[in-house]
């Protein structure tokens, strides 16, 4: 079986997020070539900034035969790939300082479902739950993105006009699709003690966490503002996937074309 | 308060603590016992178990047992090299050094981004001794690269990535092996670190060229 030359793998999940990164591909002036591997099609968008990149589709969330965990494992040992870049939307924990479109950069993931959930003291027969920093074995802790991708894009942020605000920060992972403003406060008011700098939450890079210990990161998140997790989520989501999808795929591709390393290009 | 130029040319005179481990380490040292080192990581499916280290103690009288193992940690593996602590035998050496090659090319890889640092990371072993043993040859034909092209980054890059080669030679010197072990240690290091770098082991279990 011949193997997938690529240093870059791009994840994208929704129908919405493979179109917005094909349409911003194309608009570039790069190749968008089919190619199969034995667990599906993966787009061969050929070299950028040194980076050979090729793009693949996972189903939403971490789990499932071809969630982002599985995925992940897959074309990463299929590869020499140094690092995934998992693109597509976010929801935002601020409607007033968040404009739908912000594209949120993970500094770091916070994977929110590491938490001991107990027996409410104060209220009999309810529930409280709690992160545990310092639990040897199940410590709630946040997971540092790949540091030069993280540094290439800050860059790219730094120095290019772009149409849309950039917020690096912490974004919470899980499995949820949460659609409840008190759940959401609640949740982002118990994670900022363990997580700072919290600016969004996502559901695919939960399944990047497993590749590696937590010092060698091969993933970063970059997610455009669709929603915010509450009730208005289904029709937010509806109205902004499109934008904040594009302007996710758009900056990636822009801070990787940037980068023009002395590299002979294929 | 002005620097002193002494100061402002090595860097203040901080000592730093040892880490706790020491210790006990520094213990057996002074007591004429020297430690040895086990490096401890296996491959578990498509990835690995947690690296950890173990120390013990087979020329200690009355015998000991070895440590429990630990969590492996860069500041613990600089003291031990500092003093001296080689591994068990040669593999597992290679093994520790090829391990711990990782995160001291991360910075470089930072620097350039890990495509291009890739490009040239290859491209200097391919042109370098090091294609000579068979180990690293056998690692870089499994590995699909392009060439980057020659200027002033590629060759900052290349000076940087054999310094750290030449930062470990000299450790390994320092830990008693002669000229052609250390080389020999070296490069069985450099392909451990190929290898994972670029998936070859996981790729060739999954049946891709």
């Amino acid at each position: 079986m011949a193997s997938i030359e690529c240093d870059l793998l791009l994840f994208v999940a929704t129908s919405t997020e493979f179109d917005a990164l094909k349409k911003a591909a194309i608009d570039l002036g790069l190749p968008w070539r089919k190619e199969a591997s034995p667990t599906g099609e993966f787009w061969n968008i050929g070299t950028l900034g040194g980076y050979r990149v090729v793009v693949v589709r996972t189903e939403m969330g971490a789990i499932g035969p071809t969630g982002s965990t599985r995925q992940a494992h897959f074309y990463l040992a299929a590869t020499q790939a140094q690092g995934i870049v998992c693109l597509g939307m976010a929801f935002g924990i601020s409607r007033q300082h968040q404009p739908v479109g912000t594209v949120l950069v993970s500094d770091s993931l916070f994977p929110y479902d590491v938490r001991d959930v107990v027996v409410d003291p104060d209220r009999a027969g309810s529930w409280i739950y709690r992160y545990a920093p310092e639990a040897p074995s199940y410590a709630a802790t946040t997971y540092p993105a790949k540091p030069d991708l993280r540094d290439r894009l800050r860059r790219h942020a730094a120095t290019t006009a772009l149409s849309h605000p950039v917020q690096f920060g912490c974004l919470l992972t899980g499995s949820a699709r949460i659609r409840c403003l008190a759940y959401r406060n609640e949740l982002v008011r118990r994670c900022v003690d363990v997580a700072p700098n919290i600016v969004g939450g996502e559901m695919e890079g939960l399944g990047l966490l497993s590749l590696a210990e937590r010092e060698r990161p091969y993933w970063i998140v970059v997610k455009g503002v669709c929603d915010f997790a509450d009730e208005q989520q289904i029709g937010d989501a509806k109205a902004n996937r499109r934008l904040a999808c594009g302007n996710a795929a758009r900056f990636v591709l822009g801070a990787l074309r940037s980068l023009n390393p002395p590299m002979a290009e294929v | 308060m002005k620097m002193s130029l002494a100061d402002e040319l090595f860097g203040p005179q901080v000592a730093e603590p040892p880490p706790p481990e020491a210790r006990r380490w520094e213990f057996f040292l002074e007591k004429g016992v020297r430690p040895v080192y086990t490096f401890v990581r296996h491959r578990d499916g498509l990835g690995w178990t947690p690296a950890r280290l173990v120390v013990s103690y087979p020329d200690a009288k009355p015998s000991m047992p070895p440590d429990p193992p630990i969590a492996w940690d860069p500041r613990l593996e600089l003291w031990l090299l500092d003093h001296k602590i080689k591994a068990v035998d040669e593999k597992n050496e290679a093994e520790r050094f090829g391990f711990w090659l990782g995160a001291q090319l991360e910075p470089i890889e930072v620097r350039y981004g890990s495509g291009y640092f890739n490009a040239v990371l290859v491209t200097y072993l391919r042109e370098s001794g090091f294609i000579d043993h068979r180990m690293v040859r056998d690692k870089l034909d499994a590995i699909h690269s392009y060439p980057p092209s020659a200027g002033q980054v590629r060759e900052d890059c290349t000076s940087q990535i054999k310094a750290v080669l030449a930062t470990n030679a000299r450790r390994l010197a320092a830990l008693g092996y002669d000229r052609k072990a250390a080389i020999g240690i070296l490069a069985s290091a450099i392909a451990y670190h190929l290898d994972e770098r670029f998936n070859i082991h996981t790729r060739a279990l999954l049946g891709f060229d």
